[in-house]
């Protein structure tokens, strides 16, 4: 059975390490991205079948990661954005660029995990 | 041979002392040692610090999938993983024997406390205190320091452990703000009643910002029960009563109205203000006399809030009462706010009374009556036929049928096609009658605005219309005696009985004659009676228009002289002396020939004065006697003849002046024609030449021939 790629891009190692502990738990094949560099690196490279990426990181924010994937590699893989309290309209306009979700910090793992399923299940779809 | 040889010896005046330079050298060296000294300090406490972060971030790279595997373990659905689980668990505690580990496990749970939320973060609660790490934040909170003691109360708040609630709570009244501070927000956090502790034993100032904190905490608390709050009312810390003013507030808590009453005579200010808000906040009727009897010793702002209580809760018999405030009270603010609160209560109660014109509200006059519109009438018939009148648009030359005109298509009549009457009139009659027709209808107009009717237009009807005022005629007597007082004596007119020029200049003085302008059209006979000059048009009964002698400057022409009257007087030509000379009511004649001849040239001149013989009248006879002393010779030989050719014409038939010429017709408006075969003669550049060229061309005028007669 072929995993689900997952690629999972924020700055906080340990919340990213948590997450990821519990995304491979759920079954995901989770590469973990530091900062926005490594993501277009990653990007580059292969294409995951879901993105969970934070609005705030170095060198290459969320935002900019969505609108490379949405208009310059024209990709239509789910992206989840994970924002910080009193960031709306960091995520408006990441909604507007083409992300799909968002969940707000801090997270609930058994709820991002109900969000990436139900995005996976739509985009198959 | 002589050399001489200068020496210099400087005279030193001050002194410098000597340098020690070794005692120099000594110091640089001790101070570059010192900096170097330095700069290694940094350098290794910098070293040592990277490599304790380094050391921390393996290590919490370590204890992260202990810590995720302690948080998403569940026993039920993974019996298998139980040993891995109990494996970890002893690894970990022999890791927390140390305390650099346990520093790090501390400050892993505390990132990740904030970062997780729901059955993760309660997960990692319990596991902080499975852990023992809450040994750790005890311990601070018996550091003398007290950023310690700070650390250790944020730690046992932030992981919430419940049981340390009656130690933070010791540091409510501590001396050190930060302690004190900290401690309040614990304990209200820790605990559903430890807001009921803090505001029993909060002996402090509480500062506004650390009750919007508390509030904020007890906010976000879930299934939170307040208490009532108005028992803390009667507090004798006066922060704590604010506070619970506050917290009755926002709860909503409405059943403290009696104690909010007895606020209102507290005598600290915010006090009585928090008060007053409650009070609007919860609509106490009965705050309404409180708030008045307490409004004059309130400030600004304390007014205000009352005011806008009343608003809400006032009645009208409170009107007086703010009546009295909107007019008496001194601040600006305060007095329009009370008129707003009075409209509030009871509408159009406070009116402007200020800047009002007092033409407002004034009553209009009785005899000022306002005509009622005319009825539509229909309107009278048209005396005219209707003569349909059709229009061709005809193509400038190129061959076309006429262009079909819109416009043209139906005849247009001239008048509305609702007359009644058509009346045949000749068209040589046709413009007189139009414009009767029009004048009529306008005067109907007219009329009808002015409410008096369309009418036959009579005389008393048409009052209203602007009239000229014509001068008052006196009676005949009066008249007579006025005409006498101009009488020109037949001898000056007479050119057998010409004086000398002197004294003939004193007879001209001697007469009195009307200075405005008048046309003699029948003068009578020289030798029956003296001439007479016509009738002044003002008489000495026009008052208002008299001018006196001193102000015979005013009769000047345009270009008229300067000075006093009498260099005026010795200045002036013959004809302006005259002029000057003239006293109200008898003023000189005026020809129309002193007109032409200001503006003519010397040649139009000398044609002029030939023509003057055979049209003028007596008129041109004294201004043919004044050209007497122009300083031109030709003009005044033409002056002199032409005097003698008019009197002799005058003589010959007075009464009719300039009839028999041939030249006598008028023109309409002229009252002048020239001679043209004479002014035919005139020189080429001269104005008569120049009339008489385009009149040849126009084909009004043709010249002699040989024969002398016109071609």
């Amino acid at each position: 059975m072929n995993e689900t790629k997952l690629l999972l891009a924020d700055d906080d190692e340990m919340l990213a390490s948590l997450l990821r502990y519990r995304l491979e738990k759920e079954g995901f094949m989770v590469e973990w991205a530091p900062d926005g560099r490594t993501m277009k690196t990653s990007l580059g490279q292969s294409l995951p079948d879901i993105i969970i990426s934070d609005i705030m990181m170095p060198y290459f924010s969320g935002i900019e990661m969505v609108d490379y994937l949405r208009n310059t590699l024209g990709s239509n893989i789910p992206i989840i954005i994970i924002s910080t309290a009193g960031n709306e309209s960091n995520v408006l306009s990441a909604f507007e660029l083409g992300a799909d979700d968002f969940i707000s910090k801090p997270v609930n793992p058994s709820e991002l995990i109900i969000r990436v399923r139900k995005l996976l299940r739509t985009s198959a779809a | 041979m002589i050399h001489f040889q200068a020496t210099y010896r400087p005279i030193a005046l001050i002194e410098a002392p000597e340098i020690p330079t070794e005692l120099l050298w000594g110091f640089g060296i001790l101070f570059a040692g010192i900096g170097l000294v330095y700069f290694l300090i940094i350098f290794v406490m910098r070293n040592r610090l990277s490599r304790k972060n380094a050391d921390v971030r393996a290590r919490k790279s370590e204890l992260a999938p202990m810590i995720s595997n302690f948080l998403f373990y569940n026993p039920d659905l993974e019996p298998e993983g139980r040993a891995e689980y109990i494996r970890m668990k002893i690894d970990i505690r022999e890791l927390l024997k140390t305390d650099f580990n346990r520093r790090v496990l501390s400050e892993v749970l505390m990132d990740l406390r904030s970062d997780v939320s729901g059955s993760a973060r309660e997960t990692l609660l319990a596991l902080y205190q499975n852990l023992g790490l809450d040994a750790d934040a005890y311990v601070k909170l018996k550091s003398w320091r007290w950023e310690k003691v700070s650390q250790g109360i944020h730690e046992l708040t932030e992981m919430q452990v419940d049981t340390s609630y009656t130690f933070i709570r010791k540091f409510i009244n501590d001396k050190r703000s930060v302690i004190r501070k900290q401690a309040q927000l614990a304990t209200v956090t820790l605990r559903a009643e430890g807001i009921s502790y803090f505001m029993d034993t909060a002996r402090y100032r509480i500062s506004e910002w650390q009750q919007l904190k508390l509030i904020e905490i007890l906010r976000q608390r879930e299934d939170f029960d307040p208490p009532r709050f108005r028992a803390w009312l009667t507090s004798e810390n006066r922060d704590v009563v604010l506070f619970a003013l506050r917290l009755i507030r926002h709860y909503r808590q409405n059943d403290a109205a009696q104690a909010l009453l007895t606020l209102l005579k507290h005598r600290n200010a915010d006090i009585r203000l928090a008060a007053v808000e409650c009070l609007r906040e919860f609509r106490v009727v009965e705050a309404r006399e409180p708030l008045q009897t307490m409004f004059r010793k309130s400030g600004e702002e304390l007014k205000l809030v009352i005011l806008d209580t009343l608003s809400l809760i006032g009645l009208p018999d409170d009107l007086p009462f703010l009546k009295r405030i909107a007019e008496k009270d001194l601040n600006f603010i305060v007095r329009s706010k009370a008129k707003a609160v009075m409209n509030t209560l009871e509408p159009d109660s406070a009116l402007p009374d200020t800047d009002l014109e007092d033409a407002v509200g004034e009553a209009i006059p009785e005899e000022m009556t306002i005509a009622d519109e005319p009825a539509a009438e229909t309107p009278a018939p048209m005396p005219l036929a209707l003569l349909p009148v059709t229009f061709e648009i005809i193509a400038n030359g190129s061959g076309q049928e006429p262009l079909d005109h819109p416009s043209a298509a139906e005849p247009v009549p001239l008048f509305p096609p609702d007359a009644d009457q058509a009346v045949s009139i000749p068209m040589d009659e046709w413009d007189e009658a139009l414009f009767d027709f029009c004048l009529r209808q306008e005067l109907d107009d007219i009329l009808s605005q002015a409410g008096v009717g369309a009418s036959t237009s009579s005389k008393e009807e048409a009052d209203f219309l602007p009239f000229v005022v014509e001068f008052q005629t006196q009676d005949t007597e009066a008249q007579e005696d006025a005409t006498e007082e101009n009488e020109v004596p037949a001898t000056a007119c007479n050119p057998e009985n010409r004086t000398e020029p002197q004294e003939e200049k004193d007879a001209l003085e001697a007469i009195d004659c009307s200075f405005l302008p008048f046309v003699v059209d029948n003068p009578p006979a020289m030798s029956e009676r003296t001439e007479k000059a016509p009738k002044p048009l003002h008489t000495e009964s026009s008052a208002a228009v008299a001018v006196e002698a001193e102000d015979a400057g005013l009769l000047e022409p345009a270009f008229g002289l300067q000075g006093t009257p009498e260099i005026r007087k010795a200045q002036a030509t013959p004809y302006f002396q005259s002029t000057l000379d003239a006293t109200p009511g008898k003023l000189d004649t005026f020809s129309i020939f002193a007109e032409f001849f200001r503006e003519y040239d010397t040649e139009s001149k000398r044609i002029l004065l030939k023509e003057i013989p055979a049209v003028g009248g007596v008129k041109e006879l004294r201004f043919l006697h004044s050209l007497l002393q122009d300083p031109d010779l030709s003009i005044r030989e033409a002056a002199s003849k032409a005097i003698g050719q008019l009197t002799a014409r005058l003589k010959k038939d007075p009464e009719k002046p300039g009839l028999d010429h041939p030249a006598s017709r008028p023109l309409p408006g002229v009252g002048f024609v020239p001679d043209l075969d004479t002014m035919s003669e005139a020189p080429e550049k001269s104005v008569a030449s120049r009339a008489i060229r385009l009149l040849n061309r126009w084909g009004f005028w043709t010249p002699k021939n040989t024969a002398g007669n016109h071609e």
